[in-house]
């Protein structure tokens, strides 16, 4: 056999085992979809049929029954933060849920005073294990009829700039913000109860915001209520919304974004023309080979 | 080595760059987003716990005691050790415990003092003994509180900590509290106390009894009638004396129900009387007492007295009111109430005013005889569910007042959408869209419309009657058919209609992409495959049994299309030429019959020898005399060599050689061969001659055996991939075709009704009759 043969047998070889490696090898990047991990959000993706996507391309034109998830760990670009704007005004309802990501700027392009404080809420007393899991107990009367006790966050932040009227959860007094991130109190530095989310309409649409995305994590959404906690601001007076969940401003590692290419190349190749494609280039390459070759092969 | 050294300094060259990039990349997070609780440490601080005691105990001391409650509550979500659960609860209940007691206290003071202040000495003292158990109570309270704080301070290792250190600090300043609290209830003691309300202390530590130190007085009560209508008025009268004497000019109130009502004054005997009128209190029976009380300068002379209960019976009319309500009501819309009165046996009134209220929010008034009917508004804003229509009818004179209340269900409409839609659209170009909405209220008039279909979207109103009608355009993609959601969307004005989505499916058929995906079907099914065939040569390779193939050729020369074609044998001029012209001649007559055979032409950069050796693929044992007849034509071209007429009649002889040669396989059809022969200058194809190519192409194939099955040749798998290729795109053709059809058809009007609130009731009414065992 000839080298270039064994090169070429490898390199085939290769590309496919990385292939394969790529499809089934489970993502272990926070907030993603494959990710069965403690750190992803595939068991919220599985409970609430959460389409994941990829682009703001797929945000649907009429938004009424839509619910977005966005989790603004990259910065959103002038033409996206204008799509979520359109999805909203339209009709949608965006859960923006952040703790030290670009959330603010969303904020600002919306025409909304409310801000993320970006530095960790802490509580002592009312947490799980430590202080950076606060527990929240304190709730609008329309959350509290909606069954929600208490839910716990992981590292979050606070909201500021918020109208008591739209608040619907409060951390408890013994929180504060650990604004020098030093994690005891001190002087100067605001006390609890404060502000982890609220909800307010917009446009057509309703924005709701929490100060904390990772109470969508696997670990995280059958913990206390939460998942109740997600029901409802994913929900509409009980019914639920179709949930999609932006991806595409998430922090990926290498793998996942091979995988999502591979993903749209798969999508890509599935159309009409490229199968059609697809079938002449493999024809007309055998084809020449046999004729290079002479008469048969085999 | 060398190559060694080199892979060696490219991976740490990676290692070094990707670690740079690690290093500069900037990192988008202060902090990091979460961790697993799993595997989280546990992390406890007493500091919070005793912050959190001392604030809750501060609401204690404000007499909070809903605050203290709200927050204590909450203990059970704390993070707090398994060990220091009992203390804390303990904590908790002990500290709602006393927030509520010391409130009950510093009342029982209040009253106590009232008391005190009239010398209703006796009442006092049945007062102030439940006020004792209570600060008791509240003691003991505390002195739970100090036990769960303290065994809470052992757990946290207080005793060790710094003097000055938080916890040490904050564990104090919840003792600080409690010491407060317990000041405050030594206070609310030594209160109770110097009212002079522990009048057995009092009387043991000065030797006296209470008549000994106070006069005592005499009150009695007499009321005439004891039966009367509210409103109407009674007498009352009594005498009120003092060790036997009575006691002028004092006054005396009359209470009823405990509450002052009437003030009379006694006379010169200690007679009191007067007329009161019965309080349009309609309840059966109201209790009045006569009380003194020293004012003045009776104030340190005599004590307080009260007169024993006198009962009188009331009386007045009572009416029931019914309300009636509609099954359904709409916020914006307006809704009926009825109502009527019964009044029994009681006497009716011509004219009554009543108030209806919607969930205790004033609405209107209506004047009713014993029955009315009034239309309300519902608020345009209120939610959906049930709500309390209440219809107050207040007192009248006798006429005691009447309440009832009604459960109005106040829903929205859900829109029906009659809609024109077609079940199959054509891109590029636009869809029909019209229909009418309505609902069981009536139509949706300017109702705000969205349809969204891909990325195209529509928006309108509809008319005042609720029709609509527009078009939505399809752009292009790259689809070819499918089935594409058209999403709309209903926004009404009114607000007694809900907004409906509904999703509708429509089969959209690109005819720009069926188009070119036919003429790439035609492409691989009919051009490549003659193109490709007759350059692989997949032709069957199993030896052709010779077939005689009787051509007819019959000349018609009439024939404009036909084709010229020169004998082999030397033609009018020909045969006399040079040699070397005789033999190219000859040459361009075979490779005439070559091309006809092969079906190849000769390209513009193909050498003599290339086509020779090409062509002698398919001429079978022809080949070699065609190649040497090549070789010799080159020689002639391409050297100074002088053909002789040996060498003219070895070209014959070749050409003649490959005339003769499939013979022996095939026949041939008549006229190539005559040609060759060289029978007629010029000859004619007909039409029919065209089957020459099949005769050819038998002769090509004539001496090739096939060493290969055919199912072993890719060739074949690449045949039966095309074909399947092609029958997979036809079918998704024909399978539109019917719908093509449907779609020059009519359309249909589609109605979509959203009975998902209907179906929602209907499961919800199942489930109550399951819970009821029906």
């Amino acid at each position: 056999m000839r080298v270039s043969s064994i090169l070429f047998a490898v390199v085939v070889l290769i590309l496919v085992i990385s292939f394969l490696s790529i499809w089934f090898y489970p993502s272990v990047q926070d907030f993603m979809a494959s990710n069965v991990m403690w750190n992803g959000i595939n068991n919220f993706s599985s409970e609430f049929s959460a389409d994941d996507i990829d682009s703001l391309d797929a945000l649907p034109v009429l938004p009424g029954q839509a619910v977005l998830v966005a989790i603004p760990y990259l910065e959103y670009s002038q033409e996206e933060l204008s799509r979520v704007k359109r999805f909203v005004d339209g009709g949608g309802t965006l859960l923006l849920m952040d703790d030290y990501g670009y959330g603010n700027s969303v904020l600002a392009y919306l025409g909304v005073d409310i801000r993320f404080t970006n530095k960790p809420l802490l509580d002592p007393l009312f947490s799980y294990k430590n202080q950076w899991m606060p527990r929240i107990t304190d709730f609008a009367l329309k959350v509290k009829e909606s069954g929600i006790e208490v839910i716990m966050l992981n590292h979050a932040t606070s909201l500021t700039n918020v109208v008591a009227s739209e608040t619907i959860a409060w951390s408890s007094s013994a929180s504060f913000l650990d604004i020098n991130e030093n994690g005891s109190w001190e002087e100067g530095e605001p006390k609890g109860p404060l502000a982890v989310a609220t909800e307010l309409r917009l446009g057509q649409g309703r924005l709701a915001l929490v100060s904390d995305p990772s109470i969508m994590i696997n670990t995280m959404v059958g913990r206390d209520d939460n998942y109740k906690f997600i029901r409802y601001l994913t929900g509409d007076e009980g019914e639920q919304k179709e949930v999609m969940v932006d991806g595409s401003h998430l922090t990926k590692a290498p793998l996942d974004v091979s995988r999502t290419r591979l993903i749209g190349v798969r999508g890509a190749l599935s159309s009409p023309y490229a199968l059609l494609g697809i079938i002449a280039v493999i024809f007309v390459a055998v084809s020449r080979y046999t004729l290079k070759k002479g008469e048969t092969i085999g | 080595m060398m190559l060694h050294g080199n892979l060696r300094k490219r991976i740490a060259g990676a290692v070094t760059c990707v670690a740079i990039l690690f290093m500069v990349s900037p990192s988008v997070f202060a902090a990091e987003p979460h961790e697993d609780p799993e595997i989280a440490r546990l992390e406890f601080g007493g500091v919070s716990l005793f912050r959190y005691y001392s604030a809750s105990l501060d609401f204690v001391l404000r007499k909070e005691p809903a605050e203290v409650e709200a927050r204590l509550e909450k203990i059970p979500f704390a993070n707090i050790p398994q060990s220091l659960e009992g203390a804390t609860d303990n904590f908790a209940a002990s500290s709602i415990g006393i927030s509520h007691l010391v409130v009950e206290i510093a009342e029982d003071l209040d009253r106590l003092r009232v008391l005190g202040g009239q010398f209703r000495l006796g009442e006092a003292v049945e007062q102030a003994a439940p006020t004792f158990a209570r600060l008791s109570q509240a003691y003991r309270e505390l002195n739970h509180l100090e036990q769960a704080t303290e065994i809470t301070g052992e757990e946290l290792k207080v005793s060790s900590a710094p003097a000055g250190s938080d916890l040490r600090r904050s564990y104090d300043e919840v003792l600080e509290r409690i010491d407060r609290i317990r000041e405050m209830l030594a206070l609310h003691e030594e209160l109770l106390e110097s009212t002079g309300l522990n009048l057995e202390e009092l009387l043991e530590s000065t030797g006296l009894n209470l008549e000994e130190l106070l006069k005592s007085t005499g009150l009695n009560l007499e009321i005439r009638p004891i039966v009367a209508f509210v409103g109407d008025n009674i007498r009352f009268e009594g005498v009120l004396t003092s060790e036997k004497r009575p006691l002028a000019g004092r006054e005396v109130d009359i209470l009823i129900n405990g509450s002052r009502y009437v003030t009379s004054k006694t006379d010169a005997y200690g007679h009191y009387q007067g007329r009161l009128q019965v309080p349009y209190w309609y309840m059966p029976e109201l209790d009045l007492q006569a009380l003194y009380y020293p004012r003045g300068k009776d104030v340190g002379l005599y004590l307080a007295s009260l007169s024993p209960v006198r009962k009188l019976k009331v009386l007045f009319y009572e009416a029931e009111l019914g309300v009636t309500v509609e099954d359904k009501a709409y916020p914006g819309l307006e809704t009926t109430i009825t109502g009527r009165f019964d009044y029994g046996q009681s006497p009716s009134l011509n004219e009554r005013k009543a108030e209806i209220y919607f969930d205790d929010v004033f609405i209107t008034e209506v004047v009713a005889q014993e029955a009315f009917v009034q239309e309300i508004v519902i608020d345009p804003d209120a939610d959906v569910g049930e709500h309390v229509i209440t219809v107050s009818a207040a007192a009248r004179e006798r006429y005691a007042p009447v309440v009832a209340s009604a459960i109005l269900n106040v829903a929205r409409a859900t829109p029906i959408l009659d809609l024109g839609i077609p079940r199959v659209a054509l891109i590029p170009g636009s869809i029909g869209l019209g229909g009418k909405l309505y609902s069981e209220v009536g139509p949706l008039s300017e109702a705000l419309i969205k349809m969204g279909l891909g990325k195209s979207q529509v928006e309108l109103l509809s008319s005042e009657d609720g029709a609509f009608d527009t078009r939505i355009g399809v752009g292009m993609g790259l689809g070819v058919i499918g089935s594409q959601d058209l999403v709309i969307q209903v926004l009404p004005q009114e607000p007694w209609h809900f907004p409906l989505v509904i999703t509708r499916t429509v089969v959209l058929v690109n005819v720009v992409n069926c188009g070119g995906i036919l003429a790439i079907l035609i492409f691989f099914g009919i051009y490549l495959p003659g193109r490709l065939g007759g350059r692989l040569g997949v032709y069957p390779r199993r030896r052709v049994i010779p077939v005689e193939v009787i051509a007819r050729p019959q000349i018609v020369p009439t024939y404009s299309d036909s084709t010229i074609v020169p004998s082999l044998t030397e033609g009018e001029g020909q045969g006399r030429g040079e040699p070397r012209n005789r033999i190219f001649y000859r040459y361009r007559l075979v490779v005439r019959l070559v091309q006809r055979i092969t079906r190849a032409l000769l390209a513009p950069h193909q050498t003599l020898r290339e086509f020779a050796y090409e062509g002698s693929r398919v001429l079978g044992p022809a080949a070699k005399y065609f190649i040497e007849l090549t070789e010799m034509v080159e020689r002639l071209l391409y050297s100074q060599y002088s053909p002789t007429e040996g060498d003219v009649g070895k070209s014959k002889q070749l050409s003649g050689d490959i005339e003769k040669e499939p013979k022996s396989e095939v026949t041939m059809q008549s006229l190539l061969p005559r040609q060759l022969r060289g029978e007629g200058t010029v000859a004619q194809f007909e039409p029919n001659e065209l089957s020459v190519v099949g005769g050819a192409r038998a002769f090509e194939l004539g001496g090739r055996v096939s060493t290969t099955s055919t199912w072993r040749q890719l060739s074949t798998w690449l045949w039966v991939l095309l074909i399947l290729a092609v029958a997979y795109y036809a079918c998704i053709l024909l399978f539109v075709l019917p719908l093509l059809l449907a779609s020059l058809a009519y359309c249909l009007p589609l109605v979509i009704v959203d009975d998902s609130n209907e179906r929602g009731i209907k499961a919800m009414t199942k489930e109550e009759l399951k819970g009821e065992g029906v």
